[in-house]
């Protein structure tokens, strides 16, 4: 049976977790804010710390509006056709964020397990796994996501732990020692990935089931999900170092790949794939659910199953032609996306946020002026 | 290759379409098509081209331009 457009509901305490796995997506093999160098996780607390205004702009957008998602609300607000305009920057967003953490997942599975094997392999089977999560819906996927958290915080304690012995604390002395620049620089890029791509989430948020709730899922999940990069970001830091972890692709399979518990626990790096497969799974679906409910949207289709094949597909194809190698997509990765993501996560947001307040202001002034007159008559 | 591309995007929309065609009207399956023919053709470009013009880098020469690096 065919689901209508915003019929699937999820309780909060799945959105807070599908929210966290996403914010996990390819940020825990990749690592963020990798400029500040030994002050990376001062940088990441910092971005967490900045992104909270960021997400109460998101949350304010979708609680003025409860049960739209930004779709209806940018239709509502700028008329059909510059309401569907500003749906397609943010469908082209979604879309093309889920093409990068294809293309990610494609070269980490062709770097650490499978080099002989062409990378649009395991780049297809993983789409079409996604393709299933999307048409299966949020709310399978919201399922979905209770048990992998659970699955995945195990997988990070308990290595978390078994890899203290090859820590060092010196690695993250002296504290600020490479200057605030590369500390800022470290605070920009980790506020663009992960935390602001959250944004996607505006676009599908329709499906709270409490309506009044985004505050209440945005902001747990935030310091959450940026706690859990903080600590997998000083243990990456701890166990490399700061050249080293300049020099590893991954760092976080490196970090992992150390652990060696008296000869006998050894090549425990299988972990990070696990962990890498259930939380890329969960943000490209995310991301495949956002462009598609946006693109049936702006099409006027009452359902957005029909169009899930057709853009996964197209998803696995830009993810394909989008770089030439790893060395490119690290560079796009950590020079070019900061400031493409921009304009995504924040300008717009914002820009929308302060139209809607304005819009609001103005449509409850008159009611309040003709309440305060009645009263004068009477 | 060739073949292979276009056999295997007529299986996936067979196999996609098969339990809900009859619910589809036309103009959603106009665009489903449309979108999965784009698609092909992408896909049997890259198979052929080595090196296919990406958005990447438009992008990136955009925002270096505005950047002034």
């Amino acid at each position: 049976m065919w689901l209508k457009l915003n019929t699937e509901k999820i309780s909060d305490i799945q959105g807070i977790k599908l929210m966290i796995l996403f914010i996990f997506g390819s940020t825990l093999v990749m690592g963020t804010g990798a400029e500040a160098e030994r002050d990376m996780w001062l940088s990441i607390v910092a971005a967490i710390l900045l992104a909270i205004p960021l997400l109460l702009v998101y949350s304010r957008i979708l609680s003025l509006f409860p049960g739209k998602d930004l779709f209806e609300i940018l239709e509502l607000n700028f008329g059909k056709f510059f309401g569907k305009l500003t749906s397609l920057l943010f469908i082209w967003f979604s879309f093309h964020l889920g093409a990068l953490v294809i293309r990610n997942f494609g070269e980490f599975i062709s770097t650490v397990a499978l080099p002989e094997t062409p990378k649009i392999v395991p780049m297809i089977i993983f789409t079409l796994l996604c393709i299933w999560g999307a048409k299966a819906g949020i709310e399978t996927l919201a399922k979905c996501s209770e048990y992998f958290l659970i699955f995945a915080i195990s997988l990070i304690l308990l290595f978390g732990l078994l890899v203290i012995p090859n820590m060092d604390i010196d690695n993250i002395m002296p504290i600020m020692g490479n200057g605030f620049r590369k500390a800022m620089a470290g605070v920009f890029s980790a506020i663009t990935f992960p935390f602001g791509e959250t944004v996607v989430f505006m676009l599908i948020f329709s499906s709270l089931r409490d309506k009044k709730s985004s505050f209440r899922v945005f902001i747990p999940a935030l310091l959450l999900g940026g706690l859990v990069v903080v600590y997998i970001s000083l243990r990456n830091i701890m166990v490399l170092g700061p050249s080293t972890i300049k020099a590893v692709y991954f760092p976080s399979y490196s970090a992992i790949s150390r652990v060696n518990i008296g000869n006998f626990l050894q090549r425990m790096e299988i972990a990070v794939t696990v962990v890498f497969i259930l939380s890329g799974f969960i943000k490209v679906t995310v991301c495949l659910l956002g462009a598609t409910k946006g693109m049936a949207r702006v099409l006027g289709f009452d359902d957005y199953r029909i169009l899930v094949m057709p853009i996964g597909l197209l998803m696995v194809n830009l993810s394909y032609i989008v770089y030439k190698d790893i060395l490119e997509m690290f560079d796009w990765a950590f020079k070019v996306w900061p400031y493409y993501a921009l304009p995504f996560q924040v300008i717009l947001p914002v820009m929308i946020w302060i139209f809607i307040e304005l819009k609001q202001r103005a449509k409850n002034k008159p009611k309040k002026e003709l309440t305060a007159a009645d009263v004068n008559a009477d | 290759m060739f073949v292979i591309i276009i056999i295997s995007y007529a299986i996936i929309s067979f196999v996609d379409l098969k339990a809900t065609y009859h619910n589809q009207d036309k103009a959603k399956l106009l665009v489903y098509f449309t979108l999965m023919t784009i698609s092909c053709a992408i896909s049997i470009a890259s198979g052929f081209v080595k090196n296919m013009p990406s958005p990447a880098n438009p992008i990136k020469n955009i925002i270096f331009a505005l950047l002034g690096k």
